[in-house]
């Protein structure tokens, strides 16, 4: 056991002295402020034409979607979108909460809702897809398997390294975001309440299980469904890995599929079986949000199921493949 | 060498909380997303005053102007988006009296008097109507027109026979309307733009739209007198002459030119 820890610990030292964490980060640190300054001109862009009132503009918002709901140029499925759209913010300004109190905190949801699909797998996959295949590149590999240890200890001290940098990088994610973000807008927001539990049928909104959830609570189960998908995409990009023996190829592979996840996501409500695809199921916080699912009979329980499923089988693949290949080839 | 055994440690130890807390995160967020429990109260209690409830601002300084009603009320048929709403709005600025804050655009394209009724319950559109101190009211014409739909199908071409039927109803929905707005905001400006016939140019049309628009508009003058801070725009002789030129192309809406006409004729009664 001993020894395992420290063929974890090798491969720890190892992913930290590629900078490839440190390259996540500073990908974080440069975005951010991009972002929180686009983001803080558009909210003085917004003061100046509803002066300091959320609740016109909430108002406003609303009214704009019932007239885009009377036209028929609107694609049904957007209308759908709308209509919920419309209740949750009748929801929030009946109760006079402001859905989009400004603050850090806020940002930080935000950022971190619309980068749960594609931003933040890709920086996971910056450690994870060249895992093992760059052993091969360079020609470790063999040095790695020659020693008197069993081959699936060898593949799961790398799996292991991943998943503590999974769970590093969903953190980090959220503090640089917070801490960045809070320069602009202020450190403040946690105990904003946030509205979770629109539960959708069709195009109704039903308000029965309505709940306040303190933004800090949004924001752990947030994280928690983020990190969970995190590790999905760890565990399928390690599968590449250990299948493509070319780096470049097997990060190109994972972020192809991820982008016509992202493509797969906007035109596929009528293709019902596309539903068993990992990759139209990693909007987990999109569940929370009450947003609607992509593809009718989606649930939070059945996209779970389903990436836990491939979870599973790409273990199973990545042991299998990498026991019994012949390396000296 | 010491050195990564310390980097090692503190990566561990990191990732171990980070781990921990997603953890209990996720656990929490399956536990509320998947096994909700009903409990209104507590989204209740989170607003210590509902919008209903809240005080109007009374700063009396500017004009702080609201449109609501149909699609001329939202500006349909201006290809710069505008509409007589924010077109008086920038009228008044010119005069540089008063500053001039134009809150929002409540216009619905389609909207009749039954669902402005409905809309009128609304907690969000009533706080608006509080805010405001000049409301600008465009509505009626779909009540009596079908949404220009009358154009379209020939055979529901606007009679006499419906004109007498339809009128007085929808006059009755509108005088419950502007009860209401004045309910609701007890000292605003309440201007109410007058109906023009968009049939002028179709002769077989013409006469008889003429008339039931005429009717609708001195009926609902006459409602509008009994209340001092409410005011009748007439726009009838402004698209009656060549009214080609003054609507847009769907010959329902007014184009750009004509909604800057209605505008100027706001203004003028508000100068």
């Amino acid at each position: 056991m001993k020894r395992f820890w420290a063929m974890v610990q090798n491969e720890v030292v190892k992913i930290i002295k590629k900078k490839r964490f440190y390259i996540v980060l500073l990908i974080l640190a440069i975005l951010v402020p991009i972002f929180s300054y686009a983001q803080m001109r558009q909210s003085l862009e917004r003061q100046e034409s509803y002066g300091s009132d959320w609740r016109l503009e909430v108002q406003q918002a609303i009214t704009d979607n019932q007239n885009s709901l009377s036209s028929d140029r609107v694609p049904q499925e957007w209308k759908v979108y709308r209509q919920i759209y419309i209740q949750q913010m009748q929801y929030y300004l009946d109760h006079d909460v402001n859905p989009n109190e400004p603050g850090g905190v806020t940002f930080t949801r935000e950022f971190i809702n619309n980068s749960a699909t594609l931003f933040i797998p890709l920086m996971i996959l910056t450690i994870a897809s060249d895992l093992v295949s760059s052993e091969r590149t360079g020609g470790t590999i063999k040095m790695l398997l020659t020693r008197p240890v069993r081959r699936w200890k060898v593949l799961l001290s790398k799996l292991t390294a991943l998943l503590m940098f999974v769970s590093l990088i969903v953190v980090s994610a959220y503090l640089v975001c917070y801490l960045i973000s809070g320069v602009f807008f202020g450190y403040s927001g946690w105990s904003i309440p946030i509205f979770t539990g629109f539960v959708l049928n069709g195009s109704d909104v039903d308000l029965t299980y309505v709940q306040a959830t303190p933004q800090w609570q949004y924001l752990l189960i947030q994280a928690g469904l983020v990190w969970f998908v995190g590790i999905v995409v760890a565990l399928l990009a390690f599968m590449v890995s250990v299948l493509i023996r070319s780096t470049a190829a097997s990060i190109v592979v994972m972020m192809a599929t991820l982008i016509s996840g992202s493509i797969l996501v906007n035109m596929a409500s009528s293709w019902t079986s596309a539903k068993y695809l990992f990759m139209v199921n990693l909007g987990l916080t999109d569940y929370l949000a009450g947003n609607p699912a992509p593809i009718d009979g989606m649930t939070l329980g059945f996209s779970i199921a389903v990436l836990a499923a491939w979870g599973a089988v790409s273990i199973f693949v990545s042991f299998f493949v990498f026991i019994k290949r012949d390396v000296l080839t | 060498m010491n050195s990564w055994k310390w980097i090692w440690r503190t990566t561990a130890i990191f990732s171990v909380i980070a781990a921990l807390l997603l953890m209990i995160g996720f656990g929490y967020g399956i536990r509320k997303l998947m096994f909700p429990t009903p409990s209104l109260v507590s989204a209740e209690s989170v607003s210590p005053a509902p919008l209903t409830e809240r005080a109007p601002s009374t700063e009396e300084d500017r004009d702080r102007i609201v449109a609501i009603g149909d699609s001329l009320a939202k500006g349909t048929g201006d290809l710069t988006g505008q509409g007589f709403a924010r077109r008086s709005a920038a009228l008044l600025e010119q005069d540089g009296n008063r500053d001039v804050q134009f809150l929002n655009n409540l216009g619905i394209n389609g909207m009749t008097t039954t669902e402005l009724l409905e809309e009128l319950k609304q907690p969000g559109v009533r706080y608006v109507l509080k805010e405001a101190n000049l409301i600008l009211l465009s509505i009626g014409a779909n009540d009596l027109f079908q949404g220009g739909a009358a154009l379209q199908t020939s055979g529901g071409s606007p009679n006499t026979a419906t004109w007498n039927k339809v009128l007085p109803e929808a006059a009755n929905r509108l005088g419950q309307v502007l009860d209401e707005l004045r309910e609701i905001n007890p000292s605003a400006r309440i201007v109410y733009i007058g109906l023009y016939n968009p049939f002028g140019d179709i002769p077989s049309l013409r006469q008889e739209a003429n008339q039931g628009v005429t009717t609708w508009n001195t009926t609902i003058a006459a409602r509008l007198l009994t209340d001092d801070q409410m005011f009748f725009t007439p726009t009838f002789d402004l698209f009656q002459r060549d009214p080609v030129a003054y609507l847009s192309s769907d010959h329902f809406h007014p184009n750009s030119a004509g909604y800057e006409r209605i505008a100027e004729r706001i203004v003028q009664a508000l100068r």
